[in-house]
């Protein structure tokens, strides 16, 4: 964690009310992305962000370093916070397909040095390849909260078989971020 | 567990960093998981790939106004919950006050430990190990193949609230597992209650939920064996809980039927 960000969360924690503000101007766009990803829908994306950064308003102190970063933290609760709204809303999650930004520098840029490049370019270029079946499994358990018995039904295809697909996908993306020589990719996002 | 169960649980561990395991399938793994040194390291390595999963998504911008409409937003929560209430620098206050009470509260405790300590010490008193947090009992339960599983019902605050009831099998321990809970102000908290034979209600304590875990583990505090209840709920109430101990007077987040 850096120091401006252990200073940010510092202040944070004895009310500072710019702390927050520098916060959202720091990570709204990830936020937002994340929300948007999952609800395909900017004002349902805008309120989930507004929610995000309220409950680190409140729950900053929940935030413990060492289980993992402070980018980690936010858009866990980013995501799980989106798939609440999106179950609420039970939309088709077909509807918003696209999963993967190739446009790696743009992420880089908005996370800053904290953040591992290589890595990140490792696994776009693994999902890129992964088979389609094995791509949109993983999407429907990730981004919209599906589990397997959800998945299988909404593709009609055997739990067998959705259970498969998301093993051998993460397999080969765990193997890519296994050979992957970085320092120490738990610090990442 | 033989070598095979073993083999199908290692190929769930990709998808549970997914949150992709049903109810029944995840309870199972868990138990199983908090055994297996092995196991934990390989989630270890799928949960960082997770955890990266999110990077993936396509960058967008922000609307501008979004900034501004934190600010409102900060100050209508602070206004709504009484004058700053709500805010951490009035829980930094807070904790400050109650700090130095708490450090003569800790005299009088060491006081009395010491006492105690001397008496116990004559004794030779058995004293057990710490209990384990309610999420290594959850776990625990699960491992039993003889414990009751009870499935949590939404209320009606949010129908997304998920989650089940593990007791073990003499009725004795039971834990709260409570997943997708809505978000709540500060000005709120969750109330357990557990409602006996004769539909009396009291009051199981008071939770807040941490937004980056996936679930909550709360241990109920059973008088007696769970067969004397009936059921198990949980309220929306107003900061400090209930003014009344044998009532809610909030919405119900969730109930649990034991009958």
């Amino acid at each position: 964690m850096t120091s401006d960000l252990s200073s940010l969360l510092a202040q944070l924690s004895s009310g500072d009310e710019e702390a927050l503000i520098a916060l959202h101007r720091q990570y709204a766009n990830l936020v937002y992305s994340v929300a948007f990803r999952v609800l395909n829908d900017q004002m349902a994306a805008e309120e989930v962000t507004q929610d995000t950064f309220m409950r680190v308003w409140y729950k900053a102190e929940s935030y413990d370093p060492a289980k993992g970063s402070f980018v980690t933290w936010l858009l866990t609760i980013t995501r799980r916070l989106a798939i609440d709204v999106y179950r609420k809303q039970q939309r088709d999650p077909m509807q918003n397909p696209v999963f993967i930004d190739g446009d790696v520098e743009r992420w880089e840029n908005a996370l800053g040095h904290e953040q591992n490049t290589d890595l990140r370019r490792t696994l776009v270029g693994v999902m890129v390849e992964l088979p389609d079946e094995q791509r949109q499994v993983i999407e429907l358990a990730y981004f919209h909260g599906m589990s397997h018995s959800q998945i299988a039904e909404y593709l009609d295809q055997p739990v067998g078989t959705v259970k498969t697909r998301i093993r051998l996908g993460m397999q080969k993306l765990r193997d890519a971020w296994l050979t992957e020589p970085v320092g120490n990719p738990k610090q990442d996002v | 567990m033989v070598a095979k169960k073993r083999e199908e649980l290692l190929n769930l561990i990709p998808a549970y960093t997914l949150g992709a395991l049903d109810d029944d399938e995840r309870i199972e793994f868990e138990a199983w998981l908090h055994n297996d040194q092995n196991a934990q390291s390989l989630l270890a390595d799928y949960q960082a790939v997770a955890d990266h999963l999110v990077a993936l998504v396509p960058l967008r911008d922000a609307p501008h106004h979004l900034q501004a409409d934190l600010r409102q937003r900060m100050a209508a929560d602070s206004s709504r919950a009484g004058f700053a209430e709500s805010a951490p620098a009035s829980r930094a206050i807070r904790k400050s006050s109650a700090r130095r009470f708490w450090w003569v509260l800790a005299a009088a405790a060491v006081l009395v430990i010491a006492i105690v300590g001397v008496v116990l010490t004559q004794m030779e008193s058995d004293t057990p190990d710490s209990e384990p947090n309610a999420e290594q009992l959850y776990t625990q339960l699960a491992a039993q193949p003889d414990a009751g599983l009870y499935e949590i019902v939404p209320g009606e605050v949010d129908d997304a609230v998920s989650g089940n009831l593990l007791v073990s099998p003499d009725g004795t321990l039971a834990v709260l597992r409570i997943a997708d809970l809505p978000a709540i102000t500060s000005d709120q908290t969750f109330q357990m209650w557990l409602i006996d034979e004769a539909g009396t209600r009291s009051s199981g304590g008071l939770f807040h939920t941490d937004p980056a875990q996936e679930a909550l583990y709360i241990a109920v505090p059973l008088a007696r064996s769970i067969t004397a209840y009936q059921g198990v709920g949980v309220s929306l109430e107003p900061a400090g809980g209930s003014p009344y101990a044998d009532r809610p007077t909030g919405p119900r987040v969730l109930s649990v039927p034991l009958g």
